[in-house]
């Protein structure tokens, strides 16, 4: 058989009934559309709590891992540093947290700085690897300056407060001590003093137990302070003391034409290992509320020598 | 009035001018039942040979078939206007008989395709049995190329092929195809 007949029967080829299956077709094809379009709702509809219990578990977990571990932290704050985020002059790193926690005490339970705009004044290096922001914004009460100091590396509020003097230092001597405060959970251990300075006073020298500790201090950019409606310029300092475990005596002591001018002594500082062993009720009191800050509670008591079940003194190794 | 009804379910409304399938498209997007049922009646025949002679078999060609035109029209909305619509239509109705025709094989449940009973196997019995004793991607394209009348570069856009591999695959299956009838019962 030539290839032009088999070409020529090919063409000529007919399906069998081809009128009754169009006809089939025509009557039975609304009813396969209609089948398949419910299907593919009723798949839908399936997928769609499968598909949002996903994106929430993989949500949780980027959020898990940025929030609570070192390399989640370290990425957020490289990625806020890239942003501007964190620089003086610029927005705060934690400007999204701050806003739903800051709690002054002149507006207890109320968030003085929601819907306020924040600059980061000063900004250097704290314990840890992690460095520190000293924040403002005015309250969206009173309309005065308002203050905190973050660790956004730790996301931690370490202290906040408003002006009660129209934006001016309210000691005399040029040395005002906005907060000396720590954390004592165990692997975020520290504890910090930072304040202000006026700006005719030299420098701040801080000792604890005697002994002196590196004191950083920083330089707001004036146009900062004219722009934010400052009466007084300002040095922001920052010291954190080490070996803080047991408590002890610090002291600040502000520098002018190299006599002090002003002093503040703290001998009644927190006690981190005391503390430590107070993370133990605290943990009790966390059970079910939430997984990781119990964890921390019940590490940070074992590691002050507590059993955290019966709150009895672990056996020493 | 039964006139203008005849007329117009063929595609040709009472004025007298026949809608083009381009037409049909965009009511059938509007959601027209009647525009789709036109679309489906007036490429019916040629879709259900192409199936029929890939597959061999009248009843599955016509499963496949119907198949093929409810995947059309849902997805009608993403057929670009521009083109011809009857090529697209086939090549989801090759593809899909082709798909067919490769599970079969798979399966094994029939080593070769063997020819339905005489009633049912159209006009050339003979050729359907040499037909389903090729390769099915060899078969579709002989059919594709000799039943359908599509040209080589088309084929290979419906299959998703390069142009020579159809040429090879034409020439291989129409060997294959003429050995077969030689030495069969039309032999």
């Amino acid at each position: 058989m030539d290839d032009a007949t088999l070409i020529r029967r090919l063409g000529a080829l007919a399906a069998p009934d081809s009128e009754g299956a169009r006809e089939r077709a025509v009557a039975e094809i609304p009813g396969r559309m209609r089948a398949a379009r419910s299907a593919r709702a009723r798949r839908r509809r399936q997928l769609a709590p499968r598909l949002a219990a996903g994106v929430i578990a993989i949500c949780l977990v980027l959020a898990s891992l940025t929030l609570f571990t070192a390399p989640g932290r370290a990425v957020s704050s490289w990625v806020g540093d890239q942003l501007g985020f964190g620089r003086p002059g610029e927005h705060p790193t934690l400007r999204q947290i701050r806003h739903k926690l800051i709690y002054a005490p002149a507006h207890a339970n109320e968030s003085v700085g929601a819907g306020q705009p924040a600059y980061v004044l000063a900004r250097g290096k704290a314990t840890l690897g992690a460095y520190w922001e000293f924040i403002t914004f005015r309250s969206n009460k009173t309309g005065a300056h308002c203050y905190e100091i973050e660790v956004p590396k730790l996301r931690m509020i370490v202290s906040s407060a408003c002006e009660e003097k129209e934006s001016r230092l309210a000691s005399k001597d040029g040395l005002q001590v906005d907060t000396i405060s720590g954390n004592g959970e165990v692997g975020m251990r520290f504890m910090m003093a930072v304040g202000r300075i006026s700006d005719d006073v030299e420098g701040v020298r801080v000792r604890f137990r005697g002994r002196p500790v590196p004191v950083e201090t920083e330089e707001p950019p004036a146009s900062l302070f004219e722009e934010l409606g400052f009466k007084q310029t300002f040095k922001v300092f920052a010291a954190f003391p080490t070996g803080i475990e047991t408590g002890g005596e610090l002291t600040i002591v502000a520098i002018k034409d190299g006599a002090p001018v002003g002093r503040v002594v703290r001998s009644q500082l927190m006690n981190l290992r005391m503390a430590g062993v107070q993370s133990c009720r605290w943990a009790q009191g966390l059970a079910g509320e939430g997984k990781l800050k119990e964890f921390n509670a019940r590490r940070t008591c074992r590691a002050a020598g507590v059993d955290p079940e019966t709150l009895k003194p672990l056996p020493r190794r | 009035m039964g006139e203008t009804g005849e007329m117009e379910r063929a595609g040709v409304p009472a004025g007298g001018r026949e809608r083009s399938d381009h037409d049909l498209l965009r009511a059938a997007r509007g959601g027209s039942a009647r525009a789709s049922e036109e679309l489906v009646a007036r490429h019916w025949d040629r879709a259900y040979r192409i199936a029929f002679a890939i597959l061999g078999d009248p009843y599955l060609a016509e499963d496949v078939t119907q198949e093929a035109m409810v995947s059309m029209l849902a997805n009608i909305g993403r057929f670009d206007l521009r083109r011809p619509f009857a090529p697209w239509l086939h090549r989801i109705v090759s593809n899909r008989a082709l798909d067919w025709a490769r599970a079969r094989a798979r399966r094994e449940e029939i080593p070769r395709l063997v020819a339905p009973p005489v009633a049912d196997a159209g006009s050339d019995p003979a050729l359907i049995e040499a037909l389903g004793a090729l390769a099915p991607e060899r078969r579709a394209v002989v059919v594709l190329r000799h039943v359908a009348g599509y040209g080589t570069n088309e084929i290979a856009r419906m299959l998703g092929l390069r142009r020579g591999t159809v040429g090879s695959r034409l020439r291989r299956g129409l060997d294959e195809l003429r050995s077969e009838l030689e030495g069969g019962i039309d032999g």
